[in-house]
């Protein structure tokens, strides 16, 4: 449970984590945009290696990076499987039923499991460089327009990251609960997944209880300091953009384009 | 004047319950160093809910220097009366020191230079300085509680009331705390009220009060209260260390008196083995 590093703030000093916030939001939009519009291996690789660069300029451990794919590592490979028997292409190596491996379904899910793994790293890059507050402020910032139509912006944003905040704390109490439930005898390993299910309910009605009384406790001391809602609400922190976030906005600008370009240019290979 | 100062106050958490805090009357003065000690349930956590408008009083009145308690100034005198709870996790809501503390001053609307120097003002106050930029999550559990504090000094608060802040630190993590708050107190004035079911803790106050049941039961010096030990175990109310190494030695024959300073204590121990 300890190594669940989606969400987890990784403090250094760098390029990336001195970003604007709000341009690191656009530019996993834009990044995801880009995954999506690749539609050739060139493309791809394009991206992974913007992504690469991104990882260096952060100065973040890869093997930090990929511990953020492990955990849907299980739902890549899922999907990936599914689509291999499922799409039906022309070059058919194998038929049984409705089952179907092609050429083209192979190629297929090999994209798909690629645009999964880079949407991941790029999304936990973001929280990785990013403070919650910062990130709070970038989304506040950005949904300021849609304060118009009377949305809760600034509660929304608080709420985001309040939610951040409290991950690594509800990932311990899991783990302890766990621990307190195993010490009194439960079984959480054996049986069919029905079973396994059910042994999860130990677990889940105290860790949903703490949840709500750490809120309640949480709630207090806001309202102790003061907290009145978004309104005459300052801000310490003010967003800024710099040199730098040109430099990022011109490489996310530079590879949408690149992508578009080599989707009309470059239609091969696949 | 009378930094808060509580009335005739009732309060119960469901119609028909019984009573948290029964007709309870309590001062404490501007400037004063109190101690509220108390048993599981004897209402001393309602205390610091109701003084600073968390919870409204069934009857009586609550006053904050002066101010009588009530909807319209219900954030003035939060400005004035800064609690600090007592699971540091639940009462941060920055991932960064300096986000939290800054937090308070934020919500009333004070302009960026000065949340700037309350932020470096409430990290001197607690000795983090150093841990401006670090994440809280890190930090161990008595610098966490700083921390909090520092959040209640940003909005540089007259009173401060640490609502078990101890209870759940390690020894280490208590002495910091307790030494803090001294200091806050001695240095700069603050009116502190220290709730807490470690006797030792109390030992620095100016005044000692005992709360059991809803009402408050005894008040005096921490040195008076103490003296009255067969009282406190009736309230559920432990010694502290030293005062039962004092008993024990007396009841092993050694003729010391019952001191609740272990230099005190070492100097008779000293004498009667010379």
């Amino acid at each position: 449970m300890k190594d669940v590093s989606f969400g987890q703030f990784y403090p250094v000093d760098s390029f990336v984590h001195r970003l604007d916030p709000r341009l690191k939001i656009l530019f996993l939009i834009a990044y995801i945009v880009a995954i999506f519009l690749a539609s050739n291996f060139y493309g791809l690789a394009a991206c992974a290696a913007v992504l690469v660069l991104m990882v260096l300029f952060a100065r973040i451990p890869f093997g930090k990076v990929l511990r953020s794919v492990r955990g849907v590592a299980f739902l890549v490979l899922f999907t990936a499987a599914l689509n291999v028997l499922f799409y039906s292409g022309d070059t058919v190596y194998w038929q049984w039923g409705i089952f179907c491996v092609s050429f083209e379904g192979i190629i297929f899910s090999v994209f798909l499991a690629l645009r999964l793994v880079l949407l991941v790293i790029c999304s936990s890059l973001l929280t990785y460089t990013t403070t919650p507050v910062s990130l709070t402020d970038g989304v506040e910032s950005l949904l300021t327009p849609l304060k118009w139509i009377r949305l809760p912006v600034h509660e929304l944003a608080l709420v985001m990251s309040i939610a951040l905040r409290f991950i690594p704390i509800l990932m311990d109490e899991t783990s302890r609960i766990k621990n307190a439930q195993m010490a009194r005898g439960a079984d959480f390993e054996s049986g069919g997944i029905i079973k396994k299910v059910k042994a999860t309910i130990p677990i889940l009605v105290p860790l949903l209880l703490s949840a709500f009384r750490r809120a309640d406790e949480l709630g207090d001391a806001m309202d102790a300091r003061c907290y009145t809602g978004g309104k005459h609400r300052t801000k310490y922190k003010k967003l800024r953009f710099t040199w730098r976030d040109l430099i990022a906005f011109l490489l996310g600008a530079a590879l949408i384009t690149g992508v578009v370009l080599m989707k009309i240019w470059l239609p091969a290979p696949y | 004047m009378k930094a808060i100062e509580f009335t005739d106050v009732s309060f119960r958490y469901e119609e028909e319950g019984p009573f948290a805090v029964r007709h309870l009357n309590f001062a404490v003065d501007e400037g004063e160093f109190v101690a509220v000690l108390g048993h599981n349930g004897s209402g001393k956590s309602t205390l610091a809910r109701l003084a600073n408008g968390l919870l409204t009083p069934d009857e009586g009145e609550v006053r904050v220097f002066g101010t009588l308690l009530g909807e319209k100034n219900l954030y003035d005198v939060r400005r004035n009366v800064g609690v600090v709870f007592q699971n540091p996790d639940n009462q941060t809501v920055a991932t960064i020191v300096e986000d939290d503390v800054a937090f308070g001053a934020e919500n009333v609307g004070l302009p960026r230079e000065e949340i700037g120097k309350r932020i470096d003002f409430a990290l001197r106050a607690v000795g983090m300085e150093e841990y401006r930029t670090a994440t809280v999550a890190r930090l161990s559990g008595g610098q966490k509680q700083r921390v909090a504090i520092a959040g209640v000094l940003a909005l540089k608060p007259r009173a401060v009331i640490l609502d078990e802040s101890t209870a759940m630190l390690d020894p280490r993590g208590r002495r910091e705390i307790v030494d803090v708050v001294t200091r806050l107190n001695k240095e700069e004035g603050i009116t502190v009220v220290l709730i807490t079911h470690f006797m030792e803790e109390a030992l620095l106050a100016d005044r000692a009060v005992v709360m059991n049941r809803g009402e408050l039961v005894m008040q005096g010096t921490p040195r008076e209260i103490f003296e009255r030990r067969e009282e406190l175990v009736t309230y559920n109310l432990a010694l502290p260390r030293i005062g039962i190494i004092c008993e024990k030695l007396r009841a092993g024959g050694m003729q010391v008196g019952y001191t609740l300073d272990a230099q005190t204590l070492a100097k008779e121990i000293a004498e009667c083995v010379s």
